[in-house]
């Protein structure tokens, strides 16, 4: 018997940027490449949410030793404490962010 | 003092086609109360939607602020007509004039309830074919056999109601219970309301008390949600 592939299920926006915020969060600051573990994305598709993350002020960049790194901003964590919210509140109405 | 406000029959004793069940006289004032309640619940969700929206940009939150949005402008025009024709109409038969001031406001809450009630069963239904076949079907069988415009909120609160369940299936929260259970005492009291129209003034009341109650259910999640970590 085939092992069963996981489901594929379709990530929105605003999901993705959690998901990049929270692998940040956990160590304070990480590398994109740990970010690409954590939040499962693609080279290309990371390069672009770290782009508008920073944009966005919901992340901060430094390069050390000409390596980046992100560190989570207040902005962001109030976007995390936000997305949380509003996670159960459109689970309350049976509807999926 | 049971009597209604307004028959729904004109003068010459034939039923005016389309008009909207009406409160008894007695009930008016509470019925004004009960749409003010449910128009604040109502801006309530709509304008935390509406923040959440803001914040994550989800269309699933766009939907919930825009259908709650309409709901409260319906529930208020509703309100505010009743309020306005009980101070200034003395009890009496239906005057000849078909479109009296309440019903307009009947007419701006049933259309601004299907709009509202159709914005979320297409935020719940827009992935799901199945589900939507199966409102489409009780709605034919209702629309052949009940008022039009109260059909139709009974049909879209089914979907809604229908779709909760399904969520219910696959994750079950006290949040989701709770506003499931709004959305079916929702649909409870349409139905009452529709069947009152075959003369009970009890069911209309009991509609409105059992709506009351489910809105103040879904204040209770507004707040829980609303609660600092």
């Amino acid at each position: 018997m085939s092992p069963k592939a996981p489901s594929l299920k379709y990530r929105s926006k605003g999901r993705i940027f959690a998901d990049i915020l929270r692998a940040v969060k956990q160590d304070g600051s990480a590398k994109p490449t740990h970010i690409l573990y954590k939040a499962n994305l693609s080279h290309d598709r990371l390069t672009k949410y770290l782009t508008l993350l920073e944009d966005s002020e919901l992340l901060t960049k430094t390069v050390v030793d000409d390596k980046a790194e992100y560190s989570i901003t207040t902005k962001g964590e109030q976007f995390l404490m936000e997305f949380r919210r509003m996670e159960q509140f459109a689970d309350a109405f049976g509807l999926e962010i | 003092m049971n009597e209604s406000f307004i028959s729904k029959k004109t003068p010459e004793g034939l039923p005016f086609v389309g008009a909207p069940m009406f409160p008894p006289r007695w009930f008016m004032p509470y019925d004004v109360i009960i749409q003010l309640v449910m128009t604040l619940v109502s801006m309530g969700i709509a304008i935390y939607a509406l923040r959440g929206f803001r914040w994550v940009k989800e269309s699933s939150l766009y939907h919930l602020y825009l259908a709650f949005a309409i709901l409260a402008i319906g529930f208020f025009a509703n309100g505010l007509t009743l309020s306005i024709d009980f101070i200034t109409r003395t009890p009496g038969p239906h005057p000849p004039s078909p479109m009296l001031f309440m019903d307009l406001g009947f007419m701006i809450y049933y259309v601004a309830s299907i709009v509202a009630y159709g914005i979320l069963v297409y935020a719940y239904f827009k992935n799901v074919r199945n589900a939507s076949m199966a409102t489409a079907v009780f709605g034919v069988f209702l629309t052949a056999t009940a008022p039009f415009m109260e059909s139709i909120i009974i049909v879209l609160l089914f979907g809604i109601v229908f779709a909760q369940l399904i969520h219910l299936t696959i994750h079950t929260s006290r949040s989701s219970i709770l506003v499931c259970s709004s959305f079916a005492l929702i649909l409870v009291s349409n139905i009452l309301i529709l069947i009152s129209d075959a003369g009970s003034e009890d069911l209309y009341v009991i509609g409105k008390l059992l709506q009351l109650v489910a809105f103040c259910a879904l204040l209770l999640i507004l707040l829980e949600v609303r609660r600092p970590e």
